[in-house]
């Protein structure tokens, strides 16, 4: 019995992994049609595993939207990780329209320091949109692109939580 | 000695500070905010008070609420650390006022050196080198403006009571400059309670280097030799180390002995560190003096054998200091590297969380000062500083090995950690052969990008096997899923709900 994963670090293109369950701790990994055995086990700090006699330590050091993982010795990297089923329902969702660059939604919690845009304002990419204290120190916020502000969803001196929306722009 | 002493003071240094009183057999009294009720440094310590909410102006700053624990305790003494009341005379002051001992120098040169533009004057009079800039605060960024513009840029606009980058601002551009300005001003307001700016000519390609130094009561000064703490982004440090690999012999003595005058200058009494800029013709000027302990002394205690700690306490007890200068000695090298919850990725951007597992690796010549155990939160109220690592070894080569090798062993998980970030400093060429300068860290960075697109296929490989035999492994699809639904924020979400409303 296998599981499908589509896996992707960057901008790469998703490929197709399966991981099929061959007993006793070992697990048989196919990318691209080329098969590999390992012995893999899950620790507290991220999983280990053995191929061959060769070691492969990897420290997990996040599991939400992506897996970082540290293989040691190496370089860590982000790797993004969904079931066949997910991916493809996403694959939909995209065709079907909607755009994720019409919004910028906060990346940490923290307070709202200041809001330097309204409704209606042009900003230029880079512009500051508003300033955001975590840990005591300030973050800037700046647009990415050219764009018109269509909404503001946050005032100065809130209190916010990851992933809230800061501003939505209008689209072109 | 004290028999009870309180810590104002909160993570790795409060924990620090209860290791040695527990060592010397002096109770320990912890603070603590609402948001650290299970932090370590209440597990540590032999009673603890909650002195307010989480953010730090209602807990860690509230002189009344902690003179009144530091009563309610009976604790004789009050250990600040850094940062929060460490710099703060006012509260020195008050501990006096209340038959407390303030563990740190006398109010009057907290005064005088946290005021920057005033420690520049005293300096001045004293006859220690300078950077040429403003004496005094200047209230208005158009005026402040007509000055860097007659020093010529680049410029720092500093905050006078600051410390730890915050309220500091380079400017190259004076086009960016008022703003700049608003921006120091308003974090400086907010970090010290106090948004008075100066402006400083900026130093090119400086290094930083400091000094340690000790005074007792009974007008006995010492320096501990230098640190060089020139690895620094966003203006705070990252690596520390000592002696400094540029420093020639010279110009050490020379620097110990203005440091030993700068503390004098002020009377000083205690721990404190007088830092310099130091140029590539071996020239140095004083930058400021931190009157207290600092977050790298560690390097220090390590390369002198002195629990800086332990010196703090006996001198504040009124014990003169057990040594003399001729009798201290610098003994191989010591590196500390600070480990911060942050993604280095994304210009060092805080990442905050819960930690759920960390392995701190042991080993010959390595020390450990946390402020976490696995299961404790990082919270977004305070610094994002996990832990430090400090290594010593006979020689500064084997120092940066031994440091390698602990960066690929410790692991931490449930935040994204500068580990990577730090392990790529050690191959820094500039850092391996110690030429580095303050603006190391744009070269690092430029590397890691570097990199990143010279990373094998076969490495590549390695890391997508890893990655999804640990999620597979987990085996919780539901989790798996929740995790999934949230890829891209908040958009897909909604996008799905959209989706199912429509059919």
């Amino acid at each position: 019995m296998s599981t499908l994963y589509r896996v992707w670090s960057g901008e790469d293109e998703a490929r197709q992994v399966s991981v099929e369950d061959v007993g006793e701790g070992r697990y048989r990994v196919t990318v691209d049609g080329r098969s590999r055995e390992v012995r893999a086990w899950t620790h507290p700090t991220g999983v280990g595993l053995v191929e061959g006699a060769r070691v492969l330590e990897g420290h997990v050091e996040v599991d939400d939207s992506a897996v970082y993982v540290r293989p040691r010795g190496g370089r860590g990297q982000r790797v993004h990780c969904l079931s066949e089923r997910t991916w493809k329902l996403r694959q939909a969702m995209e065709a079907a329209g909607g755009s994720q660059k019409d919004r910028v939604t906060s990346p940490m919690a923290g307070k709202v320091v200041l809001v330097a845009v309204q409704p209606g304002d042009v900003v230029t990419k880079g512009q500051t949109l508003l300033i955001i204290e975590a840990m005591k120190m300030e973050n800037e916020i700046r647009a990415e692109a050219d764009a018109t502000v269509a909404e503001v969803g946050v005032a100065a001196g809130e209190a916010i939580e990851v992933g809230k929306l800061l501003v939505r722009f209008e689209l072109p | 000695m004290f028999r009870k002493v309180l810590i104002a003071n909160r993570g790795e240094i409060a924990v620090r500070v209860m290791r040695t009183l527990r060592e010397m057999g002096i109770a320990s009294v912890a603070v603590y905010s609402e948001a650290d009720a299970q932090a370590l440094h209440v597990r540590m310590a032999d009673e603890a008070y909650c002195v307010g909410p989480a953010p730090s102006a209602e807990s860690y700053l509230q002189v009344e609420r902690i003179l009144d624990v530091a009563r309610r305790s009976g604790a004789e003494a009050i250990h600040p650390g850094y940062g929060f009341l460490s710099e703060n005379a006012d509260f020195a002051r008050r501990c006096a006022e209340a038959g407390l001992v303030f563990i740190g120098p006398p109010a009057h040169a907290i005064v005088e050196m946290g005021e920057k533009t005033r420690a520049r004057r005293v300096m001045m009079a004293a006859g220690v080198p300078v950077v040429p800039g403003t004496e005094h605060p200047i209230p208005s960024a158009e005026e402040a403006l007509t000055y860097a513009e007659s020093i010529g840029f680049p410029v720092l606009i500093k905050a006078a009571a600051g410390g730890g980058g915050k309220g500091m601002r380079r400017v190259d551009d004076p086009a960016r400059f008022v703003e700049a300005f608003h921006g120091a001003q308003r974090e400086a307001g907010a970090a010290f309670g106090n948004d008075a700016c100066y402006v400083e000519k900026f130093i090119l390609r400086p290094k930083h280097v400091e000094i340690q130094v000790l005074f007792d009561g009974h007008g006995q000064g010492v320096h501990l030799f230098e640190r060089d703490c020139s690895v620094q982004r966003r203006h705070q440090k990252v690596i520390e180390e000592s002696p400094c690999a540029f420093l020639q012999a010279a110009t050490r003595e020379k620097m110990g002995a203005v440091a030993v005058q700068a503390g004098r200058a002020v009377d000083y009494v205690g721990a404190g560190t007088v830092e310099f800029l130091l140029d590539a013709h071996q020239n140095f000027y004083f930058l400021e003096m931190n009157t207290r302990l600092q977050v790298e002394h560690p390097v220090t205690e390590a390369c002198t054998g002195i629990d800086l700690v332990e010196a703090q306490l006996r001198v504040a007890a009124g014990e003169p200091l057990p040594f003399r200068q001729e009798e201290l000695q610098q003994q191989g090298h010591a590196i500390e590297v600070r480990v911060y919850a942050e993604d280095a990725d994304q210009n060092f951007l805080p990442s905050p969380g819960r930690i759920s597992a960390l392995h701190v690796p042991p080993g010959h010549g390595v020390r450990d000062d946390g402020g976490f155990y696995a299961g404790a939160e990082v919270t977004p109220f305070y610094d994002p500083m996990v832990a430090k690592l400090i290594v010593h070894a006979e020689s500064r080569p084997k120092a940066i090995a031994r440091l390698k090798r602990l960066l690929q062993e410790y692991a931490l998980q449930g935040v994204r950690t500068n580990l990577d970030f730090l392990g790529d400093c050690m191959d820094e060429p500039s850092f391996v052969d110690g030429s580095y300068d303050t603006g190391v860290i744009d070269g690092i960075q430029e590397r890691r990008r570097a990199a990143e697109e010279a990373i094998t296929e076969a490495e590549r490989e390695d890391a997508l096997l890893l990655a999804v035999l640990h999620r597979h492994l987990q085996r919780r699809p539901e989790s798996v899923r929740a995790q999934e639904s949230v890829v891209e924020g908040g958009w897909a979400l909604q996008s799905r709900l959209r989706a199912v409303g429509r059919t």
